[in-house]
């Protein structure tokens, strides 16, 4: 330690205790006659530990529940009535005009033969193509096909090879 | 021959947290007479405000009497906790005026003198105003660390809990702190008195 170095040590020393001796003779002002007190009151209870979400719609989830339940008895008791067997019947001639959407699986239209050479060749682009066709195809594709209905279109999509040469077919809705 | 050992004190603080949690003022009178010194003293040192740190050590102890078992003794001492709630006071007041605390002349009047003549009663108050001016010239974190290790003399651990702080955070600001001291012109410019034994190194060494 250099000559410099002791002499700004003990200059800081010496700073140091005159400030400490400087604060240490200051007193706080005396307590004041009305301090608020606790005192006595008791503390608010802790709150519940855990995942307070959890806490608040435990209780939620427990109504949803019973809420649930009193629907399905109601609608047991009413299931019985004739106006609930109207409902019914209104509703399936309802999914009889627009049935639901519903698809077929692909049914090949090219023989074995092109499929197996198809396979061989080089990968090529197809296409999928939207179409309608006379419901009496249906016949034709194996598929169960009602005479009533004959005049209709059913919608269905085309598997197309890049040549224009249709390999598979699939009655969108049947 | 057997080493002089004194008598253990009795820690009372426990005794007096339970009387103070059931309603005694003389429990609070008690404690605030034994701990509100250091406390105020560590605002007054830090903030160089008598009237801010007289609210700051009011808050503390109202802290107290509102929530005695807020006080958790495995965390530290009833002194550094109400130190630590003084010091929460001083850094809102800081951070609400927007700038840091600064020493006034008022407080630098009113801190008494015991020098015996009036010419050196002046100087001596010159040198304490330049003094403190240097002290209060230092970043918040470094001048918290001085008055709490060098002017009050607390123990490293206890000191870095009130500044929240780790250990070896408060060493590196207590340095930082001694260094840019040292190099103030109020410090630079003082002849170097003649060392005394109780001046001869900076204080609080202990840890």
């Amino acid at each position: 330690m250099t000559l410099d170095n002791r002499s700004s040590m003990t200059t800081l020393a010496s700073a140091l205790s005159e400030l400490s001796a400087d604060l240490e003779r200051q007193q706080p002002p005396p307590l004041p006659r009305r301090f608020p007190a606790s005192t006595g009151v008791p503390h608010p209870a802790p709150r519940p530990r855990g995942w307070p979400w959890f806490n608040r719609w435990v209780h939620a989830g427990a109504a949803l529940c019973a809420v649930g339940l009193l629907a399905s008895v109601v609608l047991l008791v009413l299931g019985d009535d004739p106006a609930g067997d109207a409902a019914r019947q209104r509703a399936a001639l309802a999914m009889r005009a627009s049935p639901p959407l519903m698809a077929t699986g692909f049914l090949p239209v090219a023989g074995g033969d092109r499929w197996r050479a198809l396979s061989r060749d080089e990968p090529t682009a197809a296409w999928l193509v939207s179409t309608d066709m006379p419901r009496e195809r249906l016949a034709a594709l194996g598929l169960p096909f009602d005479p009533a209905r004959a005049d209709e279109r059913v919608k269905a999509e085309l598997l197309m090879h890049a040549s224009g040469e249709v390999l598979a077919v699939r009655v969108v809705q049947p | 021959m057997m080493p002089f050992v004194p008598w253990p004190t009795p820690d009372d603080t426990p005794a007096l947290l339970q009387a103070l949690a059931a309603g005694e003022r003389q429990a609070l009178e008690t404690l605030y007479r034994r701990l509100a010194p250091a406390v105020y003293r560590y605002a007054l040192g830090l903030s160089g405000d008598a009237s801010l740190a007289a609210d700051a050590t009011h808050d503390a102890f109202a802290a107290l009497a509102e929530g005695p078992r807020a006080f958790d003794p495995a965390l530290g001492t009833l002194g550094g906790w109400l130190a630590g709630v003084a010091r929460h006071t001083l850094l809102a007041r800081q951070r609400r005026r927007g700038r840091e605390v600064d020493i006034d002349d008022d407080t630098l009047d009113a801190m008494p003198d015991d020098a015996a003549s009036p010419e050196r009663c002046l100087v001596r108050r010159q040198d304490l105003s330049q003094l403190w001016a240097a002290l209060h010239a230092l970043p918040w974190a470094l001048r918290e660390a001085v008055v709490l290790v060098d002017l009050q003399e607390r123990p490293y651990a206890e000191a870095a809990r009130i500044a929240g702080c780790e250990l070896n955070t408060l060493r590196t600001r207590l340095h930082r702190g001694r260094a840019r001291l040292a190099e103030h012109p109020a410090l630079r410019a003082a002849p170097d008195p003649a060392p005394s034994p109780a001046a001869s190194a900076p204080r609080g060494e202990q840890a």
